[in-house]
């Protein structure tokens, strides 16, 4: 078989704060894999036609996990694919660490975990060419924040220039969180809307951040 | 007299030997004809994360499974993969399986 293979991303929007779940599909096995547990299972459990092979989490914030619980009651065999230093795992027995620039296949899906600390210590993106889940370390419109508790923007620097940005420009963001003017955009679109993806260096973004935390809306 | 009691004895002795056999063996077939609840059902292969599916044989599914020289009745578990609307591979499998997968 070719990898390289189709396949479908089906956004289920919900959760405590405009959260993303996904669904894809590959089209030629069937096989789904879910990314982050963020919204109610019974909005996509009618879309999941077999017992999907695995559940990526982007980062162990509690709305992105919120509804892992209902999701394994449902689906227990599953494999839950996540940070290996994310301590809320370290019980699961189905729980397998992912190393940074590891790649994975689920089914005939080609993934690859790249580890993006940051906006918090264990936040992960799976690319999967040309889509990159970015969680809430980028949105449409923005880079994610870095004010939580085991936040470190240095680090949301790195993770966001060194690692992202350096992705071809027709890379397709699908972020964990609905707040930009559409739901996923091009890397390349994104960095021109972005004041905080055009810093010269890790103090022009800091301060870039400042200013976004200063004017920022709730909710935005 | 004494020779008819020793017989009596001994008939009363073989029919409590034969009940003694007769539980031990139900006993035994009990066990074993309830091992097969999803906790003892490890025949499943690797699970999922290799691509493989699991389903119950439909009437749809089987003409693609004889394509592929799969003789699969209705209702039994496949453990599967696809490619495209073809499948790609397929074994028959206990129906425990499909119980676990479901």
């Amino acid at each position: 078989m070719n990898p390289e293979t189709d396949f479908s991303i089906r956004p289920f929007l919900g959760g405590l704060d405009n959260n993303f779940t996904y669904l894809i599909s590959c089209s030629r096995t069937g096989v789904q894999v879910i990314i982050d547990a963020s919204v109610k299972l019974n909005k996509i459990a009618k879309f999941v036609k077999y017992y999907p092979t695995a559940i990526l989490i982007t980062h162990s914030h509690r709305d992105h996990i919120y509804h892992l619980e209902d999701y394994l009651k449902a689906y227990p065999k599953m494999t839950i694919l996540g940070h290996p230093k994310s301590e809320i795992f370290s019980e699961q027995d189905n729980f397998q660490g992912l190393e940074d620039n590891q790649s994975f296949h689920c089914g005939e899906l080609k993934f690859k975990c790249m580890h993006t600390p940051g906006h918090y210590y264990d936040s992960i993106c799976y690319l999967l060419k040309p889509a990159l889940f970015t969680g809430d370390t980028m949105f449409v419109g923005r880079t994610g924040r870095a004010v939580s508790n085991r936040s470190n923007i240095k680090d949301l620097y790195e993770s966001i220039y060194n690692k992202i940005l350096i992705m071809a420009g027709n890379t397709r963001i699908y972020p964990g969180h609905d707040y930009g003017e559409k739901p996923s955009v091009l890397l390349e679109e994104n960095i021109k809307a972005s004041p905080l993806l055009n810093a010269k260096d890790l103090n022009d973004f800091k301060k870039r951040m400042d200013n976004y935390e200063k004017n920022r809306e709730p909710g935005s | 007299m004494k020779k008819i009691e020793n017989q009596v004895h001994r008939t009363i002795l073989y029919t409590v030997l034969k009940l003694l056999l007769v539980m031990m063996l139900s006993t035994f077939l009990f066990v074993c004809s309830s091992g097969t609840t999803p906790s003892d059902c490890t025949d499943c292969g690797n699970g999922l994360i290799d691509g493989y599916l699991y389903k119950k044989v439909t009437f749809n599914d089987l003409a693609g499974l004889t394509q592929i020289n799969v003789s699969a009745n209705l209702d039994q578990c496949i453990r599967f993969k696809m490619d495209g609307e073809d499948f790609a591979d397929a074994t028959i499998i206990d129906d425990c399986c499909c119980t676990i997968y479901n």
